[in-house]
């Protein structure tokens, strides 16, 4: 049993911040995705059997955060957090430049639509590729590559200020 | 892939080796610079995304979780039920009977497998504790040992039994062994048992006592050698085998 349970608090500390980060930046609330990534432990435990690999458990966890953020969002409003009090990783080391730019990269990330934010948070916080992408999400390949497209198409226009020709069509 | 492709995958996923061979190839006059300047906008993307992870979060989860295992999926439903029913009974009759017969050592066994639920995940510790702050911890709980024979990977003061206590997990061939030190627990006597399916050992050590558990006790015997090479002889009382 001990094995069972040492096994899975290693899984567990593999994989929290990658479905921590997934659930913040679904929910923008600190707590609420505290509460999301406790949940969706809570029932991989139940279910510990079917989880083989990492990348497989990745997958299911972050598609419970998906479902869950989906229901709680119904009947709680989340406050909106002061992204600016957010601190990057030690290892990003950033300049006072480069932590203005994260701050507004940030602010963008979170003013985009969730059907764009979802699977740019799959790619990039995930690490899934478009075909694993459309698999989660339900959609066609190239409607995740559409969206992706637009997310970050969106992003370069929130930050940039000017819209290029070929993107403005798109927006 | 022409030069409106590679602007579109640009912005699909900038890091995909097709891109990077399109821009080797110039399908568009300023391939290599467009790619450039995406990439640049990929690690402000990805840097941006690294919000940091609360500290106490995984230990938050894993003291959510359940402390039995789940039953396998594969097996009946029946079957999980009935193991469930004779385990109730089986503990129920075995409480009962415990509580009216408890020893100090008992007392001790049980008040440390519970605890061993509270804080899970010690065991999955796999770095060392440095062994300036183990000696730290114990010579402020009032022990002086030579810890350069203790192989720590957790350490922590917990209340065990009524007292602080100091709880400490160790690495064994057969996987985790947890070891608590209590100050103050001149009753307890040496004793081999299984309870709730772990292995542990007690016995007096120093002032107090020493409770080690684990999932088998093919360690305990090394575990045990370490603790009295490591005790001051001076303060430790004698008490091992």
């Amino acid at each position: 049993m001990l094995n069972k349970r040492t096994q899975f608090d290693q899984l567990v500390r593999r994989l929290t911040p990658d479905v921590y980060r997934f659930a913040y930046w679904l929910s923008r609330d600190e707590s609420l995705a505290k509460d999301l990534v406790q949940e969706c432990f809570l029932r991989a435990w139940r279910s510990l059997d079917d989880l083989r690999d990492d990348k497989a458990a990745k997958a299911w966890l972050l598609t419970i955060v998906r479902r869950e953020h989906a229901r709680l969002f119904e009947r709680k409003t989340p406050p909106i957090d002061d992204i600016s009090e957010l601190v990057i990783e030690d290892q990003d080391s950033p300049s006072a430049f480069d932590l203005s730019e994260v701050q507004e990269m940030r602010d963008a990330i979170g003013r985009i639509e969730t059907k764009y934010r979802e699977p740019l948070l799959l790619q990039l916080v995930g690490g899934f590729t478009c075909d694993e992408i459309a698999d989660q999400l339900g959609l066609t390949t190239a409607a995740v590559m559409t969206q992706l497209f637009r997310a970050r198409a969106k992003l370069k226009v929130m930050l940039r200020g000017d819209v290029q020709g070929n993107v403005h069509g798109l927006l | 892939m022409d030069c409106s492709e590679f602007e579109r995958r640009l912005l699909i996923d900038p890091e995909s080796p097709d891109v990077a061979i399109a821009a080797r190839q110039r399908v568009c006059t300023n391939a290599p610079s467009q790619l450039a300047e995406a990439m640049v906008f990929e690690h402000r993307l990805r840097a941006a995304l690294q919000i940091d992870v609360p500290q106490d979060l995984v230990q938050r989860v894993c003291a959510s979780l359940p402390a039995a295992a789940p039953a396998a999926s594969s097996a009946p439903r029946w079957r999980a039920f009935a193991l469930a029913a004779s385990l109730m009974l089986t503990l129920a009759a075995s409480f009962g009977l415990w509580m009216s017969q408890q020893s100090p050592t008992e007392r001790l066994i049980q008040a440390s497998v519970l605890h061993l639920a509270h804080e899970p995940f010690a065991l999955s510790r796999t770095g060392r504790v440095p062994h300036t702050l183990v000696a730290r911890m114990f010579t402020e709980s009032g022990l002086r040992l030579d810890v350069a024979a203790l192989d720590v990977s957790y350490l922590n003061r917990c209340p065990l039994d009524g007292q602080l206590s100091m709880h400490i997990v160790m690495p064994g061939k057969e996987g985790p062994v947890t070891v608590f030190f209590v100050p103050h627990a001149a009753a307890i006597e040496r004793m081999d048992i299984h309870a709730a399916m772990v292995a542990v050992r007690t016995m007096p050590f120093a002032s107090g006592a020493l409770v080690m558990l684990a999932e088998s006790n093919q360690d305990f015997d090394r575990i045990e050698d370490a603790w009295h090479g490591a005790a001051d002889t001076d303060r430790v009382a004698a008490g091992g085998r």
